[in-house]
């Protein structure tokens, strides 16, 4: 692993190190809260679905139908080609909001003078609502895979590089100080102590700017001209099809859960020196 | 050779200078192992961090094996109180830290680190993260990492401080097991602990509070060699008692200087 350096260990030797749980005793202890967790999620539909019986059904449909509903938008091929193409500039805006976010926090963080110049900047666009910037970036790239790009991208962005600076200033004092007293070079200080230092806040970045991104990606559907995800919402909408509008966006809650879920076990994995039993 | 002149170090602490040491002066000899002692806020610490480098006075000179020193240096290495070891690293790859800052090759600091570690009782222990290991353990580690680079001047900061009782006995019998081996090196060795200075010691500096400066430097009156059996003697009862009323009074003063204060 990069992080690590020249450690040649092999996956031998560290199994023995970090002893992984097994899937029982990973979930033994968690029964309980998943228990919890799923029967508060059961009363819920069910209360929605009390609610929605005396309802008008356009605007609350039965829980029952907006399943049946969701179960039918799953085997439609339609329903997948809209999430493909949504997900496309999702990635790109995604991934160019990791890129530089990242890069940029880290230089921020390290280097007190460019924090002093980014910060009002930072500030500024951090409480600007980023929805406002979506004409201007329509009037700049249009509605086509690099405007909704971009919306993803300015989305994230800004959490990505806040997170990831203030991780590089958490870094360890002592062990700046330790390297330091050991004459430890310029290169060396970033890539052994302050890269992996702030290892836990670039997951954390990361983790954070994907939910942002996720958010970027719906509203740049909903403003922008709908060829995804939102051109279903609109049909659905226009169609008074309230069953299958809800099983939309109840497709984009599971699609935000997963991803989140996936960051969290990135997360987990970045620092293997950190006890997950703990 | 460690020798310290006229050494001042100012503070601004919230828009307040703060002296933290004042005209510090001190010779530590070749192979000579110094405790620095005093009550906590004597600038103990600061000095010790003075002449590792990492702090720069404001006034006088600190001159290690005959050259003035303006930072860190090879002939110096540091032991830290809270161990200070890179959580994300190994054991071996802590141990070698201190080589790899200084660009010894792979193999080779890799080689000279688990000799380290084979010296401190750590073999088999290589691959193990040091959240793994107990705190003992751990500063075995710290230490290992320190004579790795072979430093002439070994600068501790109470390594021990943070120890349960039992391990701490251990900890200073093997360093003193160590310093018996090793050729001539010179310690500074900060600590609060009395008979941790008098067991470790070939003299031991009295520190004094606000400013923080040198109240008295008294040799120990026991040889190095048997010094785990003094403790019987009748002699190193009245030393330490000598040394517990100074420190004792130093500490009640600053108590009630404090308490005038507030």
């Amino acid at each position: 692993m990069s992080l690590h350096g020249d450690t040649t260990t092999t996956t031998a030797e560290r199994s023995t190190v970090t002893k992984r749980p097994s899937l029982s005793e990973r979930f033994g202890t968690d029964l309980p809260r998943i228990g919890v967790g799923a029967g508060s999620l059961a009363a819920g539909a069910v209360a929605w679905d009390l609610y929605a019986r005396s309802a008008d059904p356009l605007f609350a449909p039965r829980a029952s139908s907006i399943w049946s509903a969701f179960v039918g938008l799953l085997g439609d091929s339609e329903f997948w080609q809209s999430y493909a193409t949504t997900l496309r500039p999702f990635l790109w805006g995604w991934a160019a909001a990791m890129v530089v976010g990242l890069t940029f926090g880290l230089v921020i963080g390290m280097s007190s003078t460019i924090r002093a110049l980014a910060g009002p900047h930072l500030s500024f666009f951090n409480a600007l609502p980023v929805s406002t910037l979506v004409p201007a970036i329509v009037i700049a790239f249009g509605i086509d895979t690099v405007a909704r790009s971009t919306v993803v991208f300015l989305f994230a962005v800004i959490e990505v590089t806040l997170t990831a600076a203030s991780g590089v200033q958490y870094v360890d004092r002592d062990l700046l100080d330790m390297g330091r007293s050991f004459g430890l070079g310029r290169v060396r200080r970033f890539t052994r102590i302050i890269l992996p230092g702030s290892a836990p806040a670039i997951a954390a970045a990361v983790r954070i700017g994907t939910a942002r991104a996720v958010v970027g990606m719906v509203v740049m559907e909903l403003l922008l001209v709908s060829v995804g995800v939102g051109k279903l919402i609109s049909r659905y909408r226009d169609g008074f099809d309230a069953p299958r509008l809800y099983a939309v966006v109840l497709s984009l809650a599971v699609f935000a859960l997963f991803v989140n879920g996936l960051m969290r076990l990135v997360e987990g994995r970045a620092q293997p020196w950190k006890d997950d039993e703990a | 050779m460690i020798d310290i002149n006229g050494v001042t170090m100012t503070f601004e602490r919230d828009g307040v200078p703060f002296t933290a040491v004042e005209d510090i002066d001190l010779t530590i000899a070749d192979g000579e192992f110094a405790s620095i002692i005093g009550p906590s806020g004597c600038g103990k610490t600061t000095l010790l961090k003075i002449i590792a480098g990492l702090v720069t006075p404001t006034a006088g000179t600190v001159t290690v094996d005959g050259n003035v020193i303006d930072g860190p240096g090879p002939e110096r290495a540091l032991v830290f109180q809270n161990f200070v070891l890179l959580p994300w690293a190994s054991v071996l790859d802590n141990a070698a830290f201190g080589l790899e800052a200084r660009g010894v090759a792979k193999e080779e600091r890799r080689r000279i680190a688990r000799e380290q570690l084979a010296k401190m009782g750590l073999s088999g222990f290589e691959q193990h993260y040091p959240r793994e290991l107990s705190g003992g353990m751990q500063q075995r580690v710290g230490i290992a990492r320190a004579l790795a680079v072979d430093p002439s001047n070994l600068l501790m900061d109470e390594p021990f401080g943070a120890l349960d009782a039992l391990t701490r006995q251990l900890m200073q019998k093997d360093l003193l097991d160590l310093w018996e081996e090793a050729e001539a090196r010179t310690a500074a060795f900060v600590t609060h602990s009395m008979d941790e200075a008098v067991y470790l010691s070939d003299r031991i500096v009295l520190m004094n509070t606000r400013p923080g400066r040198i109240e008295e430097i008294i040799e120990v009156p026991f040889p190095r060699e048997n010094r785990a059996d003094v403790v019987s003697q009748a002699d190193y009862n009245e030393f330490t008692r000598y040394l517990w009323s100074r420190l004792e009074g130093m500490q009640r003063a600053d108590m009630d200087t404090r308490g005038a204060d507030g």
